[in-house]
């Protein structure tokens, strides 16, 4: 990382004695400011309760300045603050589970515009909706997808469905804090209180379960409550290559250092042979979702190359409608063409998932909502 | 403090608005009934969805799982005016879009209704407030003064002092700290502090 530039350090010292600390980690005047703000609000917190005016000032500014140590020897905000705003949603963050990523948090937002959309206007769909999130970590998605797609706030709902999200992980940790988080959001009353009996939280392991015959995949996936098919496979799995995560490869040493390698590395075993390790998830999750017969595929991928890589081994697979969404949220074809003004590969924004349809009906609708989007 | 950020449901009414004037906002059309009190202020304005484009800021470089961003900063532009509203106030992405909205749909306001806007209510309220506040304290000053002489006016003499409790309305002012208007192309016909403070 290069050094800070020596004028900055001081600008930052005389704004406030624990900017040049914070710097270290944030790098820009901006985000260190900010960062500082909402620890600084984080440790006045419990104080609003209680009467204005009786501040005092000791035990603060000592929390406050651990905070700080700890932010610059690298620890991420959120597992400071022990949260992370993810649309309406608090998701509780600790270490040992990945913490949710800005990118999830468009994507999954757009996802649900989509499945709202889809479930009115397409034919053939049900007024059930079944979502499976695999390596669900806090539970970010599935959580927010059931905010978004059954809003706590009662003069938002209209006609509504059924709705069944199922969220899977092989870590402990990640479930045990997912199912607190859908409690803890029950609480915010940012859930609607159908959340406990919709969403539900179980351990797999998805490369095991990609193993299983296609009659087992269905048995696991589908109990007698489940509408069939199955609408939407969602899933940001561990997508980064050993070379990346090595020291001077492109993950940060922040994330390296504190997050957990299970939530971003595959296992360095290969299941599927002549697949990269950073893409094996991909193949399992086709396979499942093939056998289950799942109207829509969406993973969250590292890059563009990436992206090109898991479009290729789903077209070997099967016939499908592939679409490759941007950073910018500008949708690419399968074959690079941008739907819309904006550019397909070009501009260097990086592609961060890949849509893949199987259900005919969906692609129907789904073409032709992108055409009047333009 | 959710519902209060959230933005209001579309009634789908366009106000008329003044003739000659811009017509930015889709004001909700349901008059108030009954106003009980002519300090009421007007509802909350509101703009379309498709008035505006929305960019949610961050560093280059790579995104996703290989780095921990925490930039939540979100941009509105104004597609008629060409007004940039900006905000950074709070560690949720969601919550800085409602607050950007807030301002942007104000600005709208000021700008189409001059006087009658709810801003520039809410600013002569306030300002009403201030100085009956004061009145009261200088009274009690004097009464306190009066029973037992030698006590000093100022702190004391506010803080016991009944004042009305701050409205749910007034406080979301406060979180506007990290929010700010980037960029105005036109210019307001009026400054709301201009005409309430004479
Ligand atoms: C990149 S994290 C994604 C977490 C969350 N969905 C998000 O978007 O923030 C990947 C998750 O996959 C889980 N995981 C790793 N190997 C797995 C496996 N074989 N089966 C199921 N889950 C697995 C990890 O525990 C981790 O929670």
């Amino acid at each position: 990382m290069p050094r800070l530039p020596p004028v900055l350090i001081s600008q930052a010292a005389r704004l406030d004695r624990h900017l040049p600390l914070l710097l270290r980690e944030c790098r820009d005047l901006n985000s260190a400011r900010n960062e500082l703000r909402w620890m600084q609000e984080a440790v006045d917190e419990p104080q609003r309760e209680g009467s204005i005016g009786t501040r005092s000032a000791g035990p603060h500014d000592h929390a406050l300045a651990s905070f700080v140590k700890r932010r610059a020897r690298g620890e991420p905000i959120q597992y400071i603050l022990g949260t992370q705003p993810f649309g309406e949603l608090d998701i509780k963050c600790r270490p040992g589970v990945l913490i949710p990523r800005p990118e999830t948090e468009v994507y999954t937002t757009e996802l649900a515009r989509i499945i709202q959309k889809v479930q009115v206007e397409a034919e053939a769909t049900s007024k059930h909706c079944y979502i499976v999130d695999f390596c669900t970590g806090t539970g970010c998605i599935a959580l927010l997808l059931h905010s978004l797609l059954k809003p706590p706030t009662p003069q938002q709902h209209g006609k509504f469905r059924q709705l069944r999200i199922r969220g899977f992980d092989i870590s402990q940790h990640a479930l045990r804090l997912s199912a607190e988080n859908t409690h803890h959001n029950l609480e915010l009353r940012a859930l609607h209180k159908d959340a406990v009996q919709d969403i539900c939280f179980e351990h797999l392991d998805l490369l095991a379960l990609a193993q299983q015959p296609k009659e087992k995949i269905i048995t696991t996936l589908y109990h007698k409550y489940e509408a069939q098919p199955l609408d939407l496979i969602v899933s940001n799995p561990p997508y980064i290559s050993p070379q990346q995560y090595k020291p001077g490869g492109s993950t940060t040493k922040s994330v390296r250092k504190f997050e957990p390698k299970l939530a971003l590395v595959p296992p360095d075993s290969l299941l599927f042979d002549g697949v990269d390790q950073a893409d094996q998830f991909y193949a399992a999750l086709i396979r499942i979702a093939v056998a289950s017969r799942a109207r829509l595929l969406v993973v969250e991928v590292g890059d563009t190359e990436q992206a090109l890589r898991v479009r290729d081994m789903c077209r070997a697979h099967q016939e499908a409608w592939i679409e490759i969404w941007k950073d910018d949220n500008t949708v690419v074809s399968d074959t690079g063409v941008p739907f819309d003004s904006r550019q397909g590969f070009e501009d260097r924004i990086d592609a961060r998932v890949v849509a893949m349809w199987f259900d005919p009906e969906w692609i129907k609708w789904r073409k032709q909502s992108l055409v009047r989007r333009n | 403090m959710r519902t209060l950020l959230s933005p209001l449901p579309n009634l789908g009414n366009i106000s008329p608005g003044v003739p000659g004037r811009l017509r930015l906002l889709r004001t909700l059309s349901t008059s108030i009934p009954n106003l009980k009190k002519n300090d009421q202020l007007p509802p909350r304005p509101n703009i379309p969805d498709d008035s505006f484009t929305k960019r949610f800021l961050k560093g280059s470089g790579p995104g996703g799982q290989k780095i921990n961003k925490t930039s939540s900063a979100v941009q509105l532009t104004h597609l008629q005016t060409g007004i940039v509203v900006k905000s950074q106030a709070t560690r949720s992405r969601t919550q800085n879009e409602h607050i950007a909205r807030r301002i942007l749909a104000e600005k709208l306001e000021l700008i189409e209704k001059g006087t009658e806007s709810r801003v520039a209510k809410k600013q002569e309220r306030a300002s009403r407030k201030k100085r009956s506040a004061e009145k009261k304290s200088r009274r009690k000053y004097r009464k306190l003064a009066d029973e037992n002489p030698g006590v000093r006016a100022g702190e004391e003499g506010r803080q016991d002092e009944d004042l009305e409790e701050e409205s749910e309305e007034d406080k979301d002012e406060e979180e506007l700290g990290a929010s700010e208007v980037v960029k105005m192309r036109i210019q307001l016909p009026l400054k709301p502090t201009d005409q309430v403070e004479r």
